[in-house]
């Protein structure tokens, strides 16, 4: 399921089993096509927990995690990080990602 | 033009088939179908599992992986584990059941099934979602008008994919069956021309081609190329290519080499449309059975 967090609801998202987060912009090319790739993935894997990150929306969640560049992508395994990208995943990369922190 | 050709292969002692069939239509149309149809899909709930199910189970397991009280899985992916969802294909909806997955077991209970099912295509779906002015459908209101069209079109754009392999095919054929005698200063000033062109055009992409640090940066702004030794076999090889092709303009064609300007694109006849015709008054593009 994809969810869009604030920066009050961030941290209870991210704080189950798993979660994937997406910090992106709405302005950003890049984003958009991997928001149309999480949308694919969420058809395919409707019980994985994708967390979106508008970065204009919540300015202390993406200052905390020093976002720069965007799309930004986290994947948490029992609320600790244990992978991280700068820039686009394909959907394999990130089927792969979610399998791990999934199971 | 200073390179000649001294024995020129006819492209029309090239043996074509007489027949071709055109493959990939119905996967491509099909594709097109479901553009349209997965707008409209349903889930459901199944008896058995499948391949392709949204499925939960609960699996006592003395493996930690496989000891789960809730465990959804797309059956099938091989996200989770192959064996076991090759093992839980056929179980149904409320069983349990123990299972063996390669040197493992497990005792499974199948706690829901959910299964994705795509409708057939209707009218109704086409005028929701095909507009009046889509490119290559506008216009069109029926089912059957867009499964025709599309059928159409498909085996229009495979065709001529086809004829244009075709084409290089007998490009180079020709070329490797003919003799040449290059002048290496004029291969060599229009390879620097070529690299000239390339580099202009990436500037025109905004690629400051002065400006990229290292030989990786450059490499990568000319596409799928590891070296620079690549890079200047490229331009070598489009130069050659180019001189070639001019110089069976001129054999074919009946144009002397010493009128033709290399570096005026427009004034390089162009062959293409001979042995595209060729290949179209010969062979016979059939769709799939």
């Amino acid at each position: 399921m994809i969810t869009y967090a604030t920066d009050e609801t961030f941290k209870e998202l991210i704080s189950g089993e798993h979660a994937m987060v997406d910090f992106f912009g709405v302005n950003c090319g890049p984003c958009k096509i991997l928001t149309k790739v999480l949308e694919d993935i969420e058809e395919e894997l409707p019980f994985a927990n994708i967390v979106k990150v508008d970065t204009d929306k919540c300015p202390k969640t993406s200052e905390e995690f020093h976002i720069v560049g965007i799309p930004d992508v986290y994947f948490f395994k029992n609320g600790s990080v244990v992978f991280h990208s700068t820039g686009m995943l394909d959907a394999d990369e990130i089927k792969e990602k979610l399998a791990e922190i999934m199971y | 033009m200073k390179s000649r050709v001294l024995e020129l292969y006819d492209y029309k002692d090239i043996e074509l088939e007489k027949e071709d069939t055109v493959e990939g239509v119905k996967a491509q149309v099909e594709s097109l179908v479901f553009s349209i149809t997965r707008h409209y899909k349903t889930k459901v709930p199944a008896e058995s599992v499948e391949p392709g199910d949204i499925a939960a189970f609960k699996s006592v397991s003395d493996e930690p992986k496989f000891n789960k009280s809730m465990l959804p899985i797309n059956v099938g992916k091989g996200l989770f584990d192959k064996a076991f969802e090759d093992a839980v294909i056929g179980m149904k909806n409320g069983e349990t059941g123990e299972i063996t997955f390669g040197d493992k077991k497990a005792v499974v209970t199948v706690l829901s099934i959910s299964r994705t099912v795509y409708p057939e295509l209707t009218d109704e779906m086409v005028r929701e979602q095909i507009t009046d002015d889509n490119e290559d459908f506008g216009g069109i209101k029926t089912a059957e008008e867009f499964i025709k069209t599309a059928e159409e079109q498909t085996f229009h754009s495979l065709k001529e994919q086809m004829i244009y392999n075709g084409i290089n095919n007998i490009l180079g054929q020709v070329f490797a069956k003919s003799k040449w005698a290059f002048d290496e200063d004029e291969l060599k000033a229009y390879a620097k021309h070529v690299y000239k062109t390339e580099t202009d055009y990436l500037r025109s992409n905004g690629i400051k081609v002065e400006e990229l640090k290292t030989e990786d940066d450059f490499l990568r702004a000319f596409g799928d190329i590891h070296s620079m030794e690549e890079v200047l076999q490229l331009v070598d090889d489009i130069a050659r290519d180019t001189i070639a092709m001019a110089l069976m303009a001129c054999g074919w064609l009946g144009i002397d080499p010493e009128t033709i300007d290399l570096y005026d694109e427009e004034n390089i006849p162009d062959i293409t449309n001979l042995i595209y015709d060729y290949i179209t008054d010969n062979i016979t593009f059939v769709k799939e059975a």
